[in-house]
């Protein structure tokens, strides 16, 4: 197992989300909200097979879905954000810092 | 270096980052007449007026797009004399206005403006009043005058909005000379002139409090030449780095050691525990705006390792304190040592109200993100290329924008405590709160309550005045709002602000009174609950904040506390229907009356009979009672269409039976308060006196003395009771 972290950052306000992993749901947040003192709502941790998954971050409060194909090879860090009625990822080997 | 630019009259961003050269007035005029010549060859080959500045003065330069000064290749021009900088901050002496004015035209990274601060002085009291600023400023040098014009932009209306600002220039071996200010309306016709002091180079100054957790080494200083970056080398504190930006830290109260055990048994901080140690060791604290600010260098944040720093103080009076967080960025290495200084001026500068450089989109109002920002505000991680490169070019500074807020933004978006974070836009509402910036009147006024009230119930306040100095001090006798001389604001749980004005005028001649050592205190009840403008003040259920303003017989302007008051939601539908019974407007007058016959109010009286006889046993029925039973005490004269005077004459015993269950619900705890239960029942005993029961009026009276003394008042209280009950 490798620890996939994701990061849910900038855009929310008062949002529901919901983190499905090869369609499976390990996540799932009714109201959430991004604090612009750091710029991050929540910080999550799964743990998830090493290889191929699928990365799917459904926000039905913005009526948005997105897929992200990831390769898991050791821990991985992952960013979600809203940015202009878009969920963009940003996928990182390093911890993302905030403050 | 970057040279977007998202307005016309926003500067463009990465102009003049050289802090390293000082600039003279002589330098940046010439940059001026430059900038003009540029303009005036744009404007012949088609450059729209409309892309510029509203044309509110008179010259083409005036009418530049406001940019800071251009580091363009300066002109040979004549040898002056050494003259001072005269940029700074000046102040004008007080008297009934004090100005604080800000001149930003030279020195290091001028960024062409004038802004400043106005202080209302009443008495010994001195208020914030409002804000301005000239972002478009006309510079003119001679050897022995510096002049700056420009139309300012004002957080109150004026007609005179022109600045002209004089400042002689003097050689560095005399004093710096006063500014004279004199606004005027845009036609000239001339308004008030202010001679201001010169008062520090630094346009704001700020108190730092530095405390630390038990084991953790707090950042010193850096030198930026220990690694590459986009600037020279110098040695950075945290104070360095703001005089950088025009912003004076004094290092100021007490450098505390706080226990880790204060982070729980988990030894992490979390945000509440923050606050807590923030209120409990930044002896600077005050809930109240003020130019202080506290830093805590901590260990751990619940959050994890990928939090280094946080402004946590997001409740309240906003942007008061910061942590960094040392878990991941302690050590004496040369980048540990830079991570360090980068996170401490970076929490600070969100005390100062400033978003990240990625997030000025979500600010209020919204402005457009600077990624590419060579600023503390940035991420390194976010920077296009990555960390390395932001580092790289990164020359220790905040970008221009953000330089412009710290020094010249309106007081209230920038002061520590002012507007919530993230909340540019000027509230004029919540200077209704407004804390007097000194108070010497010698004065201690506090508005009191119950901290919670049932939906419906009325809400009364205790309004006190006690004697802070011992000499004596004469007051107003009558505190309650009904005479003028308190005044109450309430802010409603969605923001929207009251200014409780009685129903009714209520002209009085002036009465006083002389509070001194024996007599320390005087103590008035209102009830604020029914208001003259918008009727039921308290009309729904959540947080109320209410501060009250005293005007004292020498002008001062006394603040009281702000009241926190929190009206609860109903939990059954008796509570709802007792709610329904007394939130009309007729029960809000008869409230406010303590009872009337008025036909007008007959809705409101037939609710209260309602209340009474369907919900006896409901906690707020008292209120009911009340009303009905003070009203029999008197009499109620009406004159009938015919113009004859009809009299119902008290109801004395009526009047007895309401009272005395007001009574008995109200010895303990609950039912009304104190001093509305010292009324009521003195009423009574008159209206028992008045109609021939001398016994039952004295009986009366020693149930009210007796009620009290068991209450354990404060014996001049207890005392003044004890002698009115002699009737």
């Amino acid at each position: 197992l490798a620890i996939l972290t994701i990061d849910l950052q900038d855009g929310y306000d008062n949002d529901e989300v919901v983190i499905l992993i090869n369609g499976e749901e390990r996540y799932r947040n009714g109201s959430l909200r991004t604090d612009y003192a750091i710029g991050l709502a929540q910080s999550i941790q799964l743990g998830v097979p090493e290889g191929a998954l699928q990365l799917r971050v459904n926000i039905p409060t913005r009526k948005l879905i997105a897929d992200r194909p990831l390769d898991i090879a050791a821990d991985v860090f992952v960013g979600v954000s809203l940015l202009n009625d878009a969920i963009s990822f940003r996928v990182s080997e390093e911890r993302f810092s905030y403050f | 270096m970057t040279t977007e630019s998202f307005e016309p009259t926003a500067p463009e961003l990465g102009q003049i980052e050289n802090y390293e050269n000082e600039w003279s007035v002589e330098d940046v005029a010439q940059s001026q007449e430059i900038q003009a010549t540029e303009f005036a060859e744009a404007e012949e080959s088609g450059y729209q007026a409309s892309d510029l500045e509203p044309a509110e003065s008179e010259s083409a330069a005036a009418r530049l797009p406001i940019q800071p000064i251009q580091p363009l290749p300066i002109q040979p021009r004549p040898i002056y004399p050494i003259k001072r900088l005269v940029s700074g901050r000046y102040r004008s002496p007080r008297t009934s206005w004090q100005l604080e004015l800000r001149v930003d035209v030279d020195g290091r990274r001028p960024m062409r403006k004038m802004s400043g601060d106005y202080f209302r002085i009443s008495g010994r009291t001195t208020s914030y009043y409002g804000s301005f600023i000239v972002n478009a400023i006309r510079l003119r040098v001679t050897s022995s005058l510096v002049t700056i014009t420009g139309i300012a932009t004002m957080t109150w209306n004026s007609s005179y909005r022109k600045l002209v600002v004089t400042i002689p220039r003097r050689s560095i071996f005399s004093s710096p000379a006063p500014a004279t200010a004199r606004w005027m309306t845009v036609s000239n016709q001339p308004g008030a002139t202010y001679t201001c002091r010169y008062e520090s180079p630094y346009f704001r100054t700020v108190d730092l409090e530095q405390d630390r957790e038990s084991g953790v080494t707090p950042f010193s200083s850096y030198n930026t030449g220990s690694l590459p970056s986009g600037g020279p080398a110098r040695t950075l504190s945290v104070s360095a780095a703001y005089a950088e930006a025009g912003i004076q830290m004094r290092t100021a109260g007490f450098a505390n050691v706080v226990p880790i055990t204060e982070a729980g048994a988990d030894q992490t901080w979390n945000n509440a525990e923050l606050h807590n140690a923030m209120v409990r060791h930044f002896s600077l604290w005050r809930e109240a705006p003020q130019w202080k600010v506290w830093l805590f260098h901590a260990q751990r944040h619940v959050i994890g390792p990928g939090l280094l720093g946080i402004m946590f103080d997001q409740q309240g009076r906003q942007r008061q304190g910061c942590a960094a967080f040392y878990q991941r960025i302690a050590g004496t290495s040369a980048s540990r040592q830079r991570d360090q200084l980068y996170v401490c001026v970076h929490e600070l500068g969100h005390c100062f109200n400033l978003y990240h450089s990625f997030h000025k989109q979500y600010m209020n109002p919204p402005k457009p993100n600077r990624l590419s920002a060579n600023s503390w505000m940035n991420y390194p991680q976010n920077y296009p290329g990555g960390r390395a490169a932001f580092w790289s070019a990164f020359s220790f500074q905040f970008d221009n924008l953000e330089t412009i807020h710290l020094r010249h933004a309106f007081r209230n978006n920038v002061i520590i405590g002012g507007n919530p974070f993230g909340t540019g836009a000027a509230l004029e509402d919540r200077e209704a709160f407004a804390n007097t910036i000194e108070d010497d009147s010698g004065l201690n006024f506090v508005l009191e309550s119950p901290s919670s009230f049932a939906f419906g119930e009325p809400v009364v306040v205790e309004i006190k005045m006690y004697v802070t100095d011992r000499r004596g001090k004469q007051v107003h006798k009558h505190l309650h709002p009904n005479y003028g001389f308190v005044q109450i604001a309430v802010q409603k749980p969605g923001g929207e602000m009251v200014v409780y004005e009685p129903p009714l005028e209520h002209c009085v001649e002036t009465e006083t009174v002389t509070l001194d050592e024996t007599n320390p205190a005087i103590y008035e009840s209102a009830y604020v609950g029914y208001e003259k403008h918008s009727g039921q003040v308290f009309d729904q259920p959540g947080v109320y904040r209410l501060r009250g303003a005293y005007s004292a017989i020498d002008g001062s302007i006394v603040m009281s506390n702000v009241l926190t008051v929190l009206v609860r939601t109903p939990l059954n539908a008796d509570d709802e229907e007792m709610a329904e019974l007394l939130l009309g407007d007729d029960q809000g007058m008869l409230l406010y009356l303590l009872g009337s016959d008025s036909d007008s109010l007959k809705s409101g009286n037939d609710a209260l009979e309602l209340a009474m006889d369907k919900h006896a046993d409901h906690p707020l029925t008292v209120y009911a009672q009340l009303i009905k039973g003070i009203n029999k005490t008197r009499e109620f004269k009406e004159i009938k269409a015919d113009h004859k005077v009809k009299m119902r004459k008290p109801e004395v015993k009526k009047a007895q039976n309401l009272i005395s269950a007001v009574v008995a619900k109200s010895k303990g705890d609950a039912g009304v308060d104190n001093i509305t239960l010292n009324m009521t029942m003195r009423e009574l005993a008159m209206a028992q006196k008045v109609s021939g029961d001398t016994k039952g009026a004295k009986d009366t009276m020693k149930k009210m003395v007796d009620i009290f003394t068991k209450k354990k008042l404060n014996p001049h209280v207890l005392a003044l009771i004890k002698n009115q009950a002699k009737i």
